[in-house]
């Protein structure tokens, strides 16, 4: 039998075959976590009541992606990527991972720059 | 193929299920809509996947595929590897394994090596040559020079002197300088699931098919499903049936079929074949059509270090070692592959986040505060994968699910595949040996990255980037389906020229052994088309 569980074939699923699905439904949900004025880091105590309450709406228990695995995928998705979508507000997730963005339309890397001799200006206007 | 058959003034009709992409399609790099979504490349796509016969066939796209003008090469990242001599000649060299149908090729290195270095010289490989102390002799040198080093690279140079390793450029269809009409790379840092916008990388779609329409003589029709090859009275392949892009049904008659639809496509177009003489699907009497399905299997190790690795840079892989390739019973595993500083899951931050942190050891409950510090760590981070020889297995296949139709109607191609016991024992024990040679470079940390890897899995991965097997080549009719010219031991006009012909899938990337082996065999085709053999 197989040792590659059912939870971890759907969450493949999503990331390569149901990506669209996913897809479909994020830049919404980017956009609303973006245009919010609360907290966005939970206590531990506020993480708990998140985490039984998407629990208790679609359990992750019996092999496959729950609510959580499924919130942390949308959040990754519109935290990352191009802001085109409507996530990724004034570049918070690139500057965070210091990717500086998309190149070729800009004219690609120099040796010094793959080296990490020479600075990346960013799409944003800052080196990184 | 089409580059030389109209090169030869033959007539060409041909029908590619997708559409004809433009560059400026590919110009934005664009990883949520390329890579996560896959909209560019492979619309349409659904196979279902099971391990084995008694568990149910899950339905997704499970594959890397691409369909269009080009093929999946279009996508590809270009490493171009030689196989060794002893790759195509694994069972002489291991002796029959256990639950494995391993085989020779009925070609050896020897008379490969003109064509590998015809397929280097059409498609203006970069690299060293002679700098693999592992590969194979060779007449003649790369028609490139290496690309320049990037920090990462460096890193596994530095790592492979500590541990008495020979690190060597990673060969690659990427023009380090002009050649061929083509520009030399920008470096943008996007091969992998991406196409190349200037054509810096080499491609059918960049080199082959511009060539053949220059001819005139190629009749190139995309968004043509071809769903049945039609056998007529003399035994011999008649028309190709197909549907058009309003789902029209067509036919094409040809005098020679060439299949190259790969070891997913073909199969399944040949057994969607049946006919009086082939109830089992065409060109299928010895029942191997569709089996020996191989995937390869990859052991990936990320390492952070103290300073910018800038692995999102440059070519999908700059430096290989391959110490490690050779076979050695005494490591309880036969066969290998190689080592080299690339995978695409670092290349942008998404697929780093969704797949390339999974496996870290801190990782697997991280939210919040310590998952936002490995999220800073990107830039710092730098890939180390082997690429490994899986073992053919005939249970492993490909063919028609009873159940999951496509959007055009059509049976979804079912694979049923898992990993043979040696491959998990290679992937673990590659695993242990990447995460050395991350220390010998200095890693901070360091984790198996676990989308492609095995290293805790015990069975199978639902998908792969590297097709083989599934119409191999040999020389018994009741062992092969086709010939040592990709020629159908069953009808005699059918051809198959495409990583389905593969008896064994070596621990390189297999495009270049393909690339010569179609040069080789289009050779044969004209030769024996202009003294009417055919």
């Amino acid at each position: 039998m197989s040792g590659f569980t059912r939870r971890e074939l759907l969450a493949r699923a999503v990331l390569f075959g149901g990506g669209a699905v996913v897809a479909l439904h994020w830049p919404r949900a980017a956009r609303a976590a973006a245009e919010s004025t609360k907290p966005t880091v939970l206590s531990a105590q506020e993480w708990k009541t998140v985490e039984a309450m998407t629990a208790r709406i679609i359990p992750s228990g019996d092999g496959s992606p729950g609510a959580r695995e499924t919130v942390r995928t949308h959040t990754l998705l519109g935290f990352l990527s191009d802001p085109k979508y409507g996530g990724n507000r004034n570049f918070v997730g690139w500057k965070l991972t210091g990717y500086p963005g998309p190149r070729h339309v800009h004219g690609g890397y120099t040796p010094g720059q793959l080296l990490g001799k020479a600075p990346i200006r960013a799409v944003w206007g800052e080196d990184v | 193929m089409l580059q030389e058959l109209t090169r030869a003034g033959l007539d060409v009709v041909a029908l590619e299920r997708g559409p004809s992409l433009e560059t400026s399609q590919f110009m934005s790099d664009d990883e949520l809509s390329v890579v996560i979504r896959d909209e560019l490349f492979s619309k349409g796509q659904i196979e279902t996947w099971h391990p084995d016969a008694s568990t149910p066939a899950v339905a997704g796209r499970h594959n890397m595929i691409a369909y269009c003008v080009g093929g999946m090469i279009t996508h590809w990242a270009g490493w171009s590897w030689r196989f060794r001599p002893d790759e195509f000649k694994v069972l002489s060299t291991e002796g029959p394994v256990a639950g494995a149908s391993l085989a020779d090729w009925p070609v050896d290195y020897a008379e490969m090596e003109p064509w590998y270095e015809r397929a280097e010289w059409e498609f203006g490989i970069s690299g060293r040559g002679g700098s693999n102390p592992f590969e194979g002799s060779r007449k003649k040198g790369y028609p490139n020079p290496p690309h320049p080093p990037r920090a990462a690279s460096l890193r596994l140079e530095d790592a492979a002197r500590k541990l008495g390793y020979k690190a060597f450029p990673v060969p690659m269809a990427i023009n380090s300088q002009p050649y061929g009409g083509r520009p030399k790379c920008m470096y943008g840092g996007a091969c992998q699931q991406y196409g190349c916008p200037i054509h810096a990388k080499a491609t059918t779609f960049s080199v082959c098919i511009p060539k053949a329409i220059e001819t005139g003589k190629l009749d190139l029709r995309p968004n043509a499903r071809a769903f049945e090859i039609t056998l007529g009275e003399d035994g011999r392949a008649r028309s190709v049936r197909y549907l058009d892009d309003e789902k029209s049904e067509q036919e094409v008659f040809a005098r020679q079929v060439v299949v190259s639809s790969g070891p997913i496509g073909t199969p399944h177009l040949l057994l969607s074949s049946k006919s009086g003489s082939f109830p089992q699907g065409l060109a299928n009497s010895s029942g191997l059509v569709g089996r020996n399905l191989m995937y390869h299997h990859f052991s990936i190790v990320h390492f952070t270090i103290d300073a910018p690795a800038r692995s999102f840079t440059g070519l999908e892989a700059h430096a290989a070692v391959d110490d490690l390739h050779p076979s050695d019973p005494k490591r309880g595993f036969i066969r290998g592959g190689v080592i080299a500083d690339g995978n695409p899951l670092i290349k942008q931050p998404l697929a780093y986040a969704l797949w390339g942190l999974p496996g870290h050891p801190k990782i697997r409950r991280a939210w919040g505060a310590e998952f936002k510090r490995h999220l800073r760590d990107f830039p710092r981070t730098v890939p180390l994968a082997a690429i490994l020889e899986d073992l053919p297995m005939e249970e492993n296949r490909v063919d028609l699910d009873p159940n999951v139709k496509d959007a055009q109607g059509l049976p979804a191609p079912r694979i049923t595949h898992r990993q043979h016991p040696n491959d998990l024992a290679m992937n673990r024990w590659f695993a242990e040996r990447l995460l050395e040679m991350a220390d010998a470079a200095g890693a901070v940390e360091k984790w198996p990255a676990r989308l492609f890897a095995l290293v805790d899995k015990s069975s199978a991965m639902p998908g792969s980037a590297h097709l083989h097997g599934t119409c191999r080549m040999g020389d018994d009719p009741a062992k092969s389906v086709v010939d040592r010219w990709c020629r159908s031991h069953d009808v005699p006009n059918l051809w198959v020229v495409d990583c389905s012909v593969f008896p064994t899938s070596g621990g390189y990337n297999p495009t270049l052994t393909l690339l010569a082996m179609a040069y080789r065999v289009v050779d044969r085709f004209v030769s024996e088309a202009r003294r009417k053999n055919l």
